[in-house]
């Protein structure tokens, strides 16, 4: 079940909300926990009992940790950590890597398979880590593992964050607004923008690269890292305002990542909580920069090569880890003092290059068709032909949108208009409505799209 | 104490014994009219010729077979990279299978347009469409291939099933 989907807007959302507002206080959780789990297990039921089982698993290893710590056992607790990140990290690759490969026949992925196994993984790290006491109920747990807003696509919460807000959430009308006026937001990314800019890709994308001259192949490049940002961060953002109606507070998963001025900036507004989850739970503990140059090199070569890993095992999402990885540290080692003695727009253009060339690789089927697009980007295939005047002329509005929409200064403008009292307060709901309504007609003509994270 | 640490031992791997279980019964005893549309996929994708497809979603299906994706359980669809490719697979589950009639259809009219698209110069390309086009309709279960692996993918396909 997608979000940008009339049945989830009209059926599960205003449900679910109705159920959780009738329920005790105590009850809540429970309640949150039963409608996650359906979520969960939408379309594909047979996954219901893996996630309990799961659920059992977590809990218990937790448990154990905690006892062995407590008696000072240390050891024995480091070896229940092991084998239960040991026990995950499989669990991953099997669904993720061997196709689900059983005597013979393939499983389907569960949903979110690499989203619930990273937040499942950092409550093993913070609970072994003392950042926060092992669970002693099963439902705020289990709620951890699959609250809906997050199970499919992240943001990838970590334990220590989410644990202190199980007895502390709470409803309110001021949060209930601005969790809805957020999935607003990112419904409208999704489907006014990311869907629209689509239509430019998916029919560029189409021709062959070779086919395409540097202003078509430029327009293919950036209608996607457009489209990417919209989809993936409003589906953040929906997840966000779910969250917060229900009482939840997730950190930004996005902050306007188009505008950085380094690409190391870039990963720090870019899917946030992946790059704090990889920070966290794999830079820092191999040592992070506190080893020295070549230390810190091949930590952080470690990192972009996972990062990419996690994407895919496909060799274009190999070779994209290692770009980033080497960009990076260039970046720490040489880049960043030549842009500090140069006007500040330059680190803005370098960086929206690299990125705009790595979303290449990205989105290509293989390393040849990524190399034949980045040749005709710099020219191969000439400056401009009649297809790319075509597409452009057609698409120019658009990616015009879509460029103001990167910027900060309409969410501000937003704010502004809720804060400013009842004189413009009108206004923003008129505006809010208007987007929602203009959402649904949008989803209405175009009953299937999925988001292009869901893949991960 | 020690008590608590064995009673949460013992649950946690009777917990991850039982999900290895669970998998194995999952794969192993999944009915024949409930195939995963990715254990198809992962069976005929191989024998794709390296290189020469990418994966398509639903604008592309609309595009180039004028179905919607929403109206079936699931749909794989790999189309060319090039403009000059002919590489095509499209597996699709059906939410019912009275719905094939008019996916076979759907498909014939994607056939006959490449042929015509290709008619009278590409030579190569007209061979694979006249010689090496796969339509299998079984129960609720949808293959249509373009590739010289035409036979290994239809087999690959009914074993599946």
């Amino acid at each position: 079940m997608a979000f940008a989907n009339l049945f989830f807007l009209f059926v599960f959302l205003p449900m679910s909300l109705l159920l959780y507002f009738v329920m005790p206080w105590v009850a809540k959780n429970a309640m949150l926990l039963a409608l996650s789990l359906l979520f969960f297990s939408w379309g594909k039921p047979a996954y219901l009992p893996l996630m309990l089982l799961l659920i059992l698993f977590h809990y218990l290893s937790g448990l154990e940790m905690e006892a062995l710590k407590a008696r000072g056992s240390k050891r024995r607790a480091r070896m229940v950590l092991i084998t239960a990140v040991v026990f995950d990290v499989l669990l991953l690759c099997f669904f993720k890597y061997a196709a689900g490969f059983v005597g013979g026949k393939a499983l389907p992925s569960p949903l979110g398979v690499s989203f619930f196994t990273f937040s499942l993984l950092s409550f093993l790290f913070d609970v072994y880590r003392e950042k926060a006491p092992a669970p002693h109920n099963i439902i705020d747990f289990g709620l951890f593992a699959t609250f809906f807003p997050k199970v499919s696509m992240g943001p990838i919460v970590r334990y220590a964050d989410m644990a202190p807000q199980f007895k502390r959430h709470r409803f309110t009308w001021e949060k209930f607004g601005r969790g809805s006026r957020k999935f607003i937001v990112g419904l409208s990314k999704k489907v006014l923008l990311a869907n629209t800019l689509g239509d430019t890709f998916y029919a560029l994308s189409a021709l062959p690269p070779k086919g395409l001259s540097a202003c078509g192949a430029w327009l293919c490049a950036l209608s996607y890292s457009l489209m990417l940002y919209f989809d993936f961060s409003g589906y953040s953002d929906m997840a966000i305002g779910l969250a917060e109606m229900f009482g939840f507070r997730f950190e930004k998963n996005f902050n306007y990542p188009y505008l950085s001025g380094s690409v190391s900036e870039f990963w720090r507004r870019w899917h946030m909580s992946l790059g704090a989850w990889f920070k966290e739970y794999v830079y820092f503990p191999l040592g992070g920069s506190r080893q020295g140059t070549l230390h810190t090199c091949i930590n952080l070569m470690a990192v972009w090569l996972l990062t990419g890993i996690w994407h895919g095992t496909g060799a274009c999402f190999v070779l994209w880890g290692i770009y980033y990885g080497v960009l990076i540290i260039l970046e720490k080692m040489v880049l960043s003092k030549a842009f500090a003695k140069l006007p500040g727009f330059v680190g803005h253009l370098f960086t929206l290059l690299c990125v705009v060339v790595g979303w290449v690789f990205f989105f290509s089927p293989s390393p040849g068709s990524a190399f034949t697009l980045l040749g005709h980007m710099f020219g191969a295939g000439g400056f401009i032909d009649a297809t790319a005047r075509y597409y452009w002329a057609s698409s120019w509005r658009l990616m015009l949108i879509g460029a103001l929409a990167c910027l900060p200064v309409w969410s501000q403008l937003g704010r502004n208009l809720m804060a400013s009292g009842k004189k413009w307060f009108p206004l923003s709901l008129v505006a809010y409505g208007a987007l929602l309504i203009l959402c649904i007609a949008g989803m209405t003509n175009d009953t299937y799209s999925t988001f292009l994270y869901a893949q991960f | 104490m020690n008590t608590k640490v064995t009673l949460f031992e013992g649950g946690r791997i009777a917990a991850a014994a039982l999900i290895v279980l669970l998998l194995f019964l999952l794969a192993g005893n999944s009915p024949k009219g409930d195939i995963p549309l990715e254990g198809l996929e992962s069976a005929a994708l191989p024998l794709l010729k390296e290189g020469e497809y990418q994966p398509g979603d639903g604008r592309m299906l609309r595009r180039f077979y004028g179905l919607n994706p929403a109206d079936y359980e699931g749909v794989a669809f790999y189309y060319p990279s090039t403009n000059m490719g002919v590489e095509e697979l499209l597996l699709i589950k059906l939410t019912d299978a009275s719905q094939g009639e008019a996916v076979e259809q759907a498909i014939g009219a994607r056939l006959a347009a490449q042929k015509e698209s290709f008619d009278g110069y590409g030579v190569e390309q007209t061979d694979m469409l006249n010689n090496h086009a796969v339509v299998e309709v079984r129960g609720r279960y949808v293959l249509f291939t373009v590739s010289e692996n035409d036979q290994k993918i239809r087999q690959a396909f009914l074993d599946q099933l």
